[in-house]
């Protein structure tokens, strides 16, 4: 057929389909006018009325069969037959209510597993911002030395930058800090964007109240207090209301005008951050930060060259391209970096010896100078994996059940055929059947996959992204895969049923022949069912391990009797004499507790995450700071003098600080061994000094144990301690080691809120909950394995139970033959599990090859155990045996159990 | 599947377009004229010409209308289209062509 004809004819196809009923009418009355006036050319011929009319009718032949073949020319057939076969799946599927119960439920949760998976995907990686043509965004940032690849710039750098490139259409700064914000309710600490003016402009945000901020707000330091708030923080404080725009908020007590809202769904354009309220760039000393960021140094902090705080966003021109865009603004930099002079690495706080300043662009939307984007892509491919898994055991499963539910039906099908049903019609009616069963799923997957999505809200994925921060939902997109994943699901599940249905002579079932070799095919699926269900098995064994490990692992002091109390002064403004008396009362009044035996305050507490600090070792002649010696990048905590016997650390060279150090603050330093180390090679770290950005000299007076800070799967952490003044005013946690910390948890923070004026206290904790709290990705890990695999061995189970259940059903007469005849009870049992047995063994086989590849993947997330750890992987098959045991015992029992007599007499 | 007897495969289609380009004809009047014209030697089996009617129709070579046809009956009168006129040109060039090679091949004299 032509083109043009084929054109041609669609509409009168379609015409056909849509007015079925009034053609097939038409055709009635074009028949009847035929036979009638072949019944009167015969009469008009001498033929006797009668007789004429019989001759018409017996030339046209068979009325219905005419009136089909004309159908069929009309092309509607093949539409009425699937109407037919749709309303034909129904009424079968309503009559198997259990069935279809099992295996809309079953796809529920593999679909709706999926679904959650994809939505965490589509949030993350593939549109992870909610920003206009996103595809031209370009993060910028510099590239300091090899250690050092995604550095941010300093704001007269950008601003040279901003103000002179031709290939980009706009170049924007921000940087994002903590803040304490208060409303008109109760202060809170919120991540607060600190944006130069044309930041959102250049990315294309338009509020959805008010105004954004504009190049107007940039002016002179401090002179524009402005804020535009989120979405979230609009709905949270000023319930929504107009009124919002022009009302006023305080940051860290400074008073703020509102001027807009930006969009919901808005939060910048770094994926770990999700910033509550922005403000102008000349705002930055505004915010009630304390060190070099106070208002002290309002005039310094866009005009200090090696200030490095600020992080570009710039929109690409029509036509430049990143290598040109690249080309452009190194050649900018590299000129406005010749009139300065030079620094070193470790004068700006980096690690590394060498400075090379090479602009780096890099497209937003894989922008990783964020966090571990590496692991995380990896993270997000080791769940998309698991789901797909667990969504193909479950199609498997469903296949198996279609099978025994075909043969089941093998007589209607055979009946069927005999009334002349072509094989390609039953196919066809079978995979109807099943793309209902798969549509269904899907839709009750939706459902499914809102619930994971909140169960998924509370977990951290590598990198600290945290989940709650993202707008997880389903949009389009994630609708879209969820549609596909039914109809792909249902060809796959309904492949096995559709080509045995093809190849069985169903013609002989209705003549009573036993289905024979039908139980291959099930035995094949369940082997694969089973080897996919290993596989989830061993990744979650392997998370499980990690977690134990991780918990039972030297942290080099011991977590258990340790209880931990955050004050954070900053909250309430409390300050000055009332903090020291709040200090020592708490002090007085914690160590009075019963089972209390110490308490001491630190703005750290092990296992929570640090921001690593430069500081460099200056030899005591050379008085300048900026000396050729090592450098470290440490954790910077001030400690009172109990701390190191309070958290059980000791002291390994010179001293721990005392109640004169606490006073004297700043002068005198505790390195942990790492950083002593990295600073000392020389291995003689006391009486030396340290240097931080030029700004502070510390002695250092002691060295102490690593410990591990960070995260239990870390390395030891350079660490530097000093000494914390009576009325510190930044938020402390305040440790206390008791004999039994579960009850001293809730009594603590009885006695403190007991004391008259006391500032905001949070999250008093188990510090031992931290140590799990570290591995929250490895939790996630295990726990999203562990019940998916749990799940998967279930739904293997119930394979297994049903193939031997069907080989008892179907051999039963065999059975009690052999029975009559002595057949041992072993031979019998062979008899009906050898198919599950191969199964069985066969799916662990390939499983343990599958598992030794797959589980490669998972290594860089575990700990302290290897991906093919035999152990596991033993536990592993282990479970699966014990299952297919526990499955296959009861109708085991039953097969045993068959009354010869009656078997042989009820065929 | 009934052919009509003693008709090549596809010719019935020509005949149809044919019959039809000589005026607008009902189902009945393509199977009587037929018989007319060629004396009774071109037997066509009613139960195959509807469907070949309506596969020419689907296929847009003729349309159909309705009107009223003999004894007062609405009757369904079918009319060449102008695809069907160029698709009745080709055909009837090819039939003359394969006729006259069948002619020429059954003239050939047997030694």
């Amino acid at each position: 057929m032509s083109i043009r004809r084929f054109w041609h004819v669609i509409p009168l196809r379609l015409r056909s389909i849509a007015r079925r009923g009034a053609l097939d009418e038409q055709l009635d009355e074009e028949i009847h006018y035929h036979i009638e006036r072949e019944t009167a050319y015969r009469v008009s011929r001498g033929e006797s009325p009668a007789e004429a009319r019989a001759r018409a009718l017996r030339d046209f032949g068979g009325l219905e069969r005419y009136r089909d073949e004309s159908r069929d020319a009309r092309g509607v057939v093949w539409f009425d037959a699937l109407a037919r076969d749709v309303r034909f799946a129904l009424r079968g599927l309503a009559r198997a209510k259990a069935f279809m119960l099992v295996a809309v439920l079953t796809l529920a949760l593999g679909i709706g597993a999926n679904t959650a998976v994809y939505s965490l995907i589509d949030a993350v990686l593939l549109h992870p911002l909610n920003v206009a043509r996103a595809d031209r965004l370009v993060a910028i940032s510099q590239e300091l030395n090899p250690q050092n690849p995604h550095v941010p710039l300093s704001y007269p750098h950008y601003r040279g930058m901003a103000e002179r490139t031709r290939t980009l259409d706009g170049i924007a700064a921000f940087s994002t800090f903590e803040t304490v914000v208060a409303t008109a309710s109760t202060p809170e600490q919120l991540e607060t964007g600190v944006v130069s003016g044309n930041y959102f402009e250049v990315l294309g945000v338009r509020p959805q109240v008010g105004r954004m901020l504009s190049s107007a707000d940039d002016g002179a330091p401090g002179t524009h207090p402005v804020v535009v708030i989120s979405d979230a923080l609009w709905t949270r404080a000023f319930n929504r209301g107009s009124s919002a725009i022009g009302s006023s908020l305080r940051i860290g007590g400074t008073v703020y005008t509102i001027v807009g809202v930006a969009p919901r769904g808005f939060r910048g354009t770094v994926l770990t951050e999700a910033p509550q309220l922005w403000v102008p760039a000349g705002m930055l000393a505004d915010l009630g930060l304390t060190g070099f960021l106070s208002s002290a140094n309002r005039q310094k902090l866009l005009t200090l060259p090696h200030f490095l705080a600020w992080s570009l966003v710039g929109r690409l021109h029509e036509g430049a391209t990143l290598t040109s865009a690249t080309t452009e603004l190194n050649t900018i930099y590299a000129q406005e970096r010749a009139a300065e002079p030079k620094f070193s690495a470790s004068m700006l706080g980096f690690t590394g010896t060498s400075v090379e300043n090479r602009i780096r662009l890099v497209p937003i939307n894989d922008d990783a100078t964020w966090g571990d984007r590496d692991n995380l892509v990896r993270f997000m491919w080791i769940l998309w994996a698991v789901v797909v898994i667990t969504l193909m055991i479950a199609c498997f499963n469903l296949a198996n059940l279609l099978l025994v539910r075909n043969a089941e039906r093998s007589m209607e099908l055979g009946l069927r055929s005999s009334l002349g049903a072509s094989r390609a019609r039953i196919a066809q009616q079978l995979a109807v059947e099943s793309l209902i069963l798969g549509l269904g799923g899907a839709a009750s997957g939706l459902l499914v996959s809102r619930v994971a999505i909140r169960l998924l809200a509370s977990y951290t994925l590598p990198g600290s992204v945290r989940l709650q921060d993202l707008a997880l939902g389903v949009n389009g997109r994630v609708l879209a895969v969820t549609i596909a994943l039914g109809v792909v699901t249902s060809l796959i599940f309904g492949v096995a049923p559709v080509v045995q249905a093809s190849r069985t002579d169903l013609i002989a079932r209705l003549r009573g022949v036993k289905p024979s070799g039908r139980s291959r095919m099930r035995a094949i699926v369940l082997g694969a069912e089973v080897a996919l269900s290993i596989v989830l098995l061993i990744g979650a064994g392997l998370f499980v391990r990690t977690m134990q490990n991780g918990l039972r692992t030297d942290l080099g002091f011991n977590p258990a009797p340790l209880v931990a109390l955050r004050v954070n002064p900053a909250l309430s403004g409390d300050a000055g004499a009332m903090l020291a008396e709040f200090y020592q009362t708490a002090r007085e009044r914690a160590t009075a507790i019963p089972g209390v035996t110490g308490v001491a305050m630190a703005t750290h507490v092990p296992l929570e995450r640090i921001n690593q600090l430069p500081f460099t070792a200056a030899d005591r002649s050379d008085g300048r700071g900026n000396a050729t010696t090592a450098s470290v990048s440490a954790g910077w905590t001030y400690v009172s003098p109990e701390y190191f016997d309070v958290i059980g650390v000791p002291v390994l060279e010179g001293r721990a600080f005392t109640a004169e150090d606490s006073s004297r603050q700043n002068s005198a330093v505790i390195l942990n061994q790492a950083a002593a180390h990295a600073l000392f090679p020389d291995g003689h770290p006391l009486g030396r000094v340290i240097d931080h950005a030029g700004m502070y000299r510390l002695t250092v007076v002691g060295v102490v144990r690593d410990t591990k800070y960070t995260s239990v799967r870390d390395s030891h952490v350079p660490m530097v301690f000093t000494p914390m003044g009576p009325a510190f005013e930044d938020a402390v946690e305040l440790v206390v080691r008791a004999n039994r910390p579960a009850v001293v948890l809730g009594e603590l923070r009885r006695t403190l809120q007991a004391i008259p004026p006391h500032p905001p206290l949070q999250n008093v904790r188990l510090v031992a909950d931290q140590v799990s709290a570290a591995l929250e990705p490895q939790r996630f890990g295990a726990t999203l394995l562990g019940a998916y695999s749990l799940l998967a061995l279930v739904i293997a189970s119930i394979g297994m139970y049903g193939l031997v259940a069907f080989v008892v059903g179907t051999q039963h007469r065999e059975i009690g033959i052999r029975l009559a005849l002595g057949a041992e009870s072993g031979r019998i049992v062979s008899l009906v599990t050898s198919r599950v047995a191969i199964a069985v063994v066969g799916g662990v086989a390939v499983g343990f090859v599958v598992g030794v590849f797959s589980s490669q993947a998972l290594a860089r997330f575990l700990y302290d155990v290897a991906p093919t750890d035999p152990a596991t992987f033993a536990m592993a098959g282990l479970a699966m045996i014990v299952a297919a045991l526990t499955a296959c015992a009861v109708p085991v029992r039953r097969a045993l159990k068959i009354d010869p007599v009656r078997a042989i007499r009820t065929e | 599947m009934t052919k009509p007897s003693g008709l090549v495969q596809g010719t019935l289609d020509v005949l149809i377009l044919k019959m039809v380009a000589l005026e607008p004809m009902s189902g009945w009047g393509i199977i009587h004229r037929l018989r007319q014209t060629s004396a009774d030697a071109l037997q066509v089996s009613h139960g195959s010409l509807y469907p070949a009617l309506h596969k020419l129709e689907s296929d847009g070579l003729i349309e159909s209308e309705w009107r009223a046809g003999e004894g007062n009956r609405r009757a369904k009168f079918y009319t060449l289209t102008r695809l069907g006129r160029k698709q009745l040109h080709i055909e009837s060039n090819n039939w003359e062509r394969l006729s006259t090679a069948i002619s020429a091949v059954l003239r050939l004299r047997e030694v």
